[in-house]
């Protein structure tokens, strides 16, 4: 077993600060640094550390002591609390519809939030947000981003749409959307075709006379491809074997 | 498997002797931290089929290392193409990089507790407030592991998504 002390000062004065618990554990050999997340930041600063500084410490110290380190960034005290009476209030004040709510700080006073909201619309989720950034304020606190969890409002990026084009090309207008209303249930014809204009301006996109659409070169280009399972390529045969039974 | 978790944590909470009370909360312990690894184990797979055996161990710098790493790459190569903007780039980047960074750090805590759950009955379960604690860290807590894996594995597969990657 190792000697905690031995390792405290091979951690050294200066990092020792951002520590809060060193912890050997036995069932797997592994040594353990706590360290607080309100001691975190991007980059090192006075009174901060960073995740690459904690991670090369650990490398240091496993090589010094051949031993597996893992470095585990505590909770806030009090984040719970914070999280669970954010949650609450908006649970009272959107009632029924407020599914879950969690957060994250990306740093002392911003914050990451995901939220999942039942029958999600655009109305609604303008309201919840304008009233949630309102109660960060009241905290001294603001937002980074937040995450709709599950959002029926989501719409396809540009990459989305050229991968699903190269994979079940050519397709026309009614029957893109046919497909992609399943997945995307706000999307309509006048978005999709905006989107699909646009694309075509790029040179990424050819509509045949018969109002088809199939990816030029260049579209096929932007496409990620390669031999994984997910890869566009092994999508692309699926889509041409299945159209050929 | 959460619900496994709710049960063993109720018990628990029900018991009079602290003995049965620490049996209950520690395996309680071990099926919330079960229940995150699976559902992040699953996710990963479906991106990726090498991820689905990912170990305990490995999976947590797998999310921020391995990841991240052809989202980033193919957000830059989509923004220089104008398939989409900075902003949406920055955008993108940013809640990987939180729901990443957020689920390695919960899985490497939870898996702690769950070995300390499992492998250490010196440490024992103690209460305060009817809540039941190990190592000072919350039962209740806990019990949000699945919930919170799975919102940030979501945000993952949806930025995949955006990147064309899935």
């Amino acid at each position: 077993m190792l000697n905690n002390d031995e390792v405290i000062t091979a951690i050294g004065r200066r990092l020792i600060k951002f520590v809060n618990e060193v912890r050997f554990r036995s069932s797997d050999g592994t040594l353990l640094l706590y360290v607080g997340l309100e001691k975190v930041a991007d980059k090192v600063s006075p009174g901060f550390t960073s995740n690459k500084q904690m991670n090369n410490l650990a490398n240091r110290l496993a090589k010094n002591f051949s031993s597996e380190v893992a470095v585990i960034y505590t909770i806030k005290e009090g984040h719970d609390d914070l999280e669970n009476a954010f949650f609450q209030i908006l649970k009272q004040k959107f009632t029924d519809q407020i599914l879950s709510f969690y957060i994250s700080y990306s740093d002392k006073t911003t914050v990451n939030t995901w939220l999942e909201v039942s029958e999600l619309s655009d109305k609604l989720k303008n309201r919840i947000e304008e009233y949630y950034i309102k109660l960060l304020q009241e905290a001294d606190l603001s937002i980074n981003s937040i995450q709709w969890i599950d959002s029926n409002l989501d719409l396809p990026s540009i990459p989305w749409l050229l991968r699903f084009l190269k994979a079940n090309q050519p397709l026309n207008l009614s029957s893109i959307m046919k497909v992609l209303v399943k997945e995307f249930p706000t999307i309509n014809d006048k978005w999709l075709n905006h989107k699909l204009d646009y694309i075509r301006k790029k040179g990424m996109l050819i509509r045949e006379k018969d109002g088809n659409y199939c990816l030029s070169f260049k579209g096929l280009s932007v496409v990620p491809a390669g031999t994984r399972r997910s890869s566009s390529d092994i999508d692309r045969a699926l889509a041409l074997g299945r159209n050929k039974w | 498997m959460k619900i496994v978790g709710v049960k063993l944590e109720d018990w628990a909470k029900d018991q009079k002797e602290v003995i049965e009370k620490d049996a209950f909360g520690r395996s309680a312990f071990n099926r919330y931290y079960y229940a995150a690894y699976l559902i992040t184990r699953h996710n990963l797979g479906e991106l990726d089929s090498k991820w689905k055996t990912e170990k305990h161990k490995s999976i947590p710098n797998t999310l921020v290392t391995t990841v991240r790493k052809p989202v980033i790459k193919e957000l830059e190569k989509q923004c220089k193409k104008g398939t989409i903007t900075k902003s949406e780039q920055s955008s993108a980047m940013s809640s990987l990089k939180a729901a990443t960074n957020e689920l390695s750090n919960m899985l490497t805590q939870a898996y702690d507790l769950r070995c300390i759950a499992d492998y250490e009955p010196e440490i024992s379960i103690s209460t305060k407030d009817n809540i039941l604690l190990l190592k000072g860290y919350k039962l209740s807590t806990a019990r949000e592991w699945p919930g919170k894996a799975n919102a940030y594995c979501k945000t993952i597969r949806k930025i995949w998504g955006i990147a064309s990657l899935a």
